[in-house]
């Protein structure tokens, strides 16, 4: 009796200290594969200071990783190859707003179309990481696709955030850093590569059991999607 | 601890922790709760604000599309056309926000999408001195009616409280009632005939530059590997709008090429593969112009003759040439073979013809009525004219037309204008970017 008390005592004060714990994620931190104009001052800072050698392209990609942890090698930072709170303090820049992907206020359609290129990609890294390349570049066709098509939102973040359309959104894995292939397999989509042939809808045969899906004559198979 | 000392700590320490653990845990649950409940609250206002304004567009486009019965002057005409425009790209965007499944709201959708497409090639064609014809009036007349009923059904939800909410699904038709009356729910709403991006026509468009004998599997096979190169393998048929053999490659080390065949005629319809390269940047002139020569030489051996190279785009390590047909000296802009090319090896790793495939053919070009002096003489006097070239440009998807194109610098900033050949009209104008991915048209 005694060890049951004191273990449901402990078991509660611990599972009430573990609720208060506050969830903490910085949000705004850039790191490999960011995008977008916060990116672009970060690289020209590096570059300014000698730290970075590669394009002021706004993408984080391995060269700008390196860079960022040589520079907080060198400022007694926490190296990990991200720009968080400390590290732009450091860089005298500041991360606020979202993500670098949002781009500045306003910004020119160049901004824009990387904008969408990154939400693009964040959407194939959700949907199809772990799938062939070529699975990757479908899904991303069939976003365009529908872009394109009348029965659907005519813009890129209109098609993916579409109520019930990709359920990485419903989850939560549509804001995870997309990784170097989903970005390439984007910008190969966006270049006019269509593995799909102009389909709409995509589903995983092997988890689906949405009867409209199963309805619809498949028209091709990548890796373990089928389209339609 | 003495025996005292333990039973205090049983008896009272103990029930009160945890009396006080509970309490805090209740408190903690109900602030949750509570704000919950607010965030329900806050996203359900916004699709309720979404309904509303869908509703009040629905009504607004059966006002206009009544007024444009009624006009008779062509400037009034255009401006209600250019108001039905916005409604529907209003109605479109609202339908977005709404928490119903993609495939429910599709097919109201298209037929507000096609309803702005329509008014805009009518706008089109108004502009352009066309005159309105009784079938055009009867069309507006239907597609008023469809607004009218479309709006007094989503009015009624409204007044019947039934706002979308979150995780309620069965806004609009469930699709697995629907899908089965697909025959009936087509006309529903009238079917518009015109020339526009979203035309029910343009979507069906079939591949013009698709011909010849039926290949089997085994010839298809061939052709990949004779223009890969690689020994490739069987991955399936794509039934897409172009039907082919699909073929691919993969080894351990992380290479891959695929490649896809036309049924009809054993064509090329894509090759893509792993580039190595690490290439970052723009590349100088001259190794531009190198790769370009390399793509060039590629497309030539697979046959494609006259093709010109239009703007190149760098990233990943590659090097994207596009190359456009021509025809008698005129560029065929909508004949596009996208090529990759590999910038650490130089080799040609990607093609992309679809373009091609739709659209290639022998084209019956008209004789210009317009100089090229007299078409240079219509630009603003602004710009200052670097080149010159006559291009056959898509206006809509089934419409081309022969145009002056001029390339123009004003200030900094590069433009590309057309000057319609026929009748001096300036149809196009393109913005020239410059990144660090080469050039951006837009």
């Amino acid at each position: 009796m005694k060890i049951s008390h004191r273990a449901v005592a402990l078991i509660m004060i611990m599972a009430f200290v573990v609720l208060l714990i506050p969830v903490t994620a910085d949000a705004a931190a850039l790191g490999q594969g960011s995008t977008g104009e916060k990116v672009k001052t970060l690289q020209s800072k590096l570059k300014k200071w000698d730290y970075y050698d590669g394009p002021i392209d706004g993408v984080f990609g391995n060269s700008t990783r390196r860079a960022v942890e040589k520079f907080q090698r060198k400022n007694g930072l926490a190296v990990d190859g991200v720009v968080g709170s400390a590290t732009a303090k450091a860089l005298g820049m500041s991360l606020g707003g979202s993500s670098g992907s949002s781009g500045s206020s306003g910004g020119s359609s160049g901004s824009s179309s990387n904008k969408n290129l990154y939400l693009l990609a964040q959407l194939v890294h959700g949907e199809a990481r772990g799938e062939p390349y070529k699975g990757m570049v479908a899904v991303a066709a069939v976003v365009l696709n529908r872009v394109e098509s009348s029965s659907f939102p005519n813009s890129i973040s209109g098609v993916i955030y579409q109520k019930g359309a990709f359920s990485v959104v419903d989850d939560g894995q549509i804001n995870l850093a997309p990784n170097e292939q989903s970005i390439k397999a984007a910008r190969d989509a966006m270049n006019g590569w269509d593995p799909t042939g102009g389909c709409l809808y995509y589903y995983a045969p092997s988890k689906t059991t949405n009867k409209w899906m199963l309805s619809h004559k498949v028209k091709v198979k990548i890796g373990d999607h089928a389209f339609f | 601890m003495s025996e005292k000392a333990k039973s205090i700590l049983e008896k009272y320490l103990i029930p009160a922790l945890l009396a006080i653990a509970l309490v805090a845990v209740s408190l903690w649950a109900t602030k949750q709760r509570a704000q919950a409940q607010s965030y329900r609250t806050t996203v359900e206002a916004v699709y309720a604000q979404a309904y509303g304004e869908l509703t009040d567009d629905l009504y607004e486009l059966e006002n206009t599309l009544s007024k444009l019965l009624a006009v008779s002057s062509p400037s009034q005409y255009v401006l209600l056309l250019d108001e039905v425009w916005r409604l529907s790209g209003s109605a479109v965007s609202n339908m977005s926000h709404l928490p119903v499944s993609h495939v429910d709201t599709a097919e109201l959708n298209q037929f507000i999408v096609r309803l702005g497409d329509y008014a805009h090639a009518l706008t089109k064609k108004a502009v352009n001195g066309g005159v309105i014809t009784d079938e055009d009036s009867a069309n507006i007349a239907k597609l008023r009616d469809s607004c009218a009923s479309l709006a007094a059904e989503h009015e009624q939800k409204l007044s019947a409280g039934e706002i979308p909410t979150i995780g309620e699904d069965t806004y609009f038709v469930q699709a697995e009632e629907s899908q089965y009356k697909d025959s009936e729910d087509i006309a529903k709403f009238p079917t518009l005939i015109y020339d526009g991006p979203f035309s029910e026509s343009s979507e069906k468009l079939q591949p013009m530059g698709v011909s010849g004998a039926e290949v089997d599997q085994g010839t298809a096979e061939q052709t990949a590997e004779r223009i890969t190169g690689i020994d490739m393998t069987f991955a399936g048929e794509n039934q897409g709008q172009i039907p082919a053999y699909d073929f691919s490659f993969s080894d351990e080390s992380g290479n891959w090429a695929e490649a896809s065949i036309t049924k009809q005629g054993g064509m090329l319809l894509y090759y893509m593969s792993s580039a190595m390269g690490n290439a970052e940047g723009r590349p100088d002139d001259e190794t531009g112009r190198k790769y370009r020569d390399i793509a060039l030489a590629k497309l030539t051996e697979l046959g494609y003759g006259n093709m010109q190279s239009t703007y190149a785009q760098y990233y990943g390590g590659v090097a994207v040439i596009n190359f456009a047909a021509t025809q008698d000296g005129v560029i065929l802009y909508s004949d596009l073979v996208k090529v990759w090319v590999d910038r650490e090896s130089s080799r040609v790793c990607g093609i992309d013809a679809r373009n091609y495939l739709f659209s290639h053919r022998q084209r019956e070009l008209p004789q210009p009525d317009v100089s090229r002096e007299d078409a240079q003489s219509m630009l603003s006097s602004n710009l200052t004219v670097q080149s010159h070239a006559m291009a056959l440009i898509p206006i809509t998807p089934e419409t081309e037309v022969l145009c002056h194109e001029f390339k123009c610098t004003l200030g900094k900033d590069s433009y590309i204008l057309y000057i319609n050949a026929n009748n001096g009209r300036e149809e196009q104008i393109f913005k020239i970017i410059d990144s660090e991915d080469g050039q951006l048209v837009i």
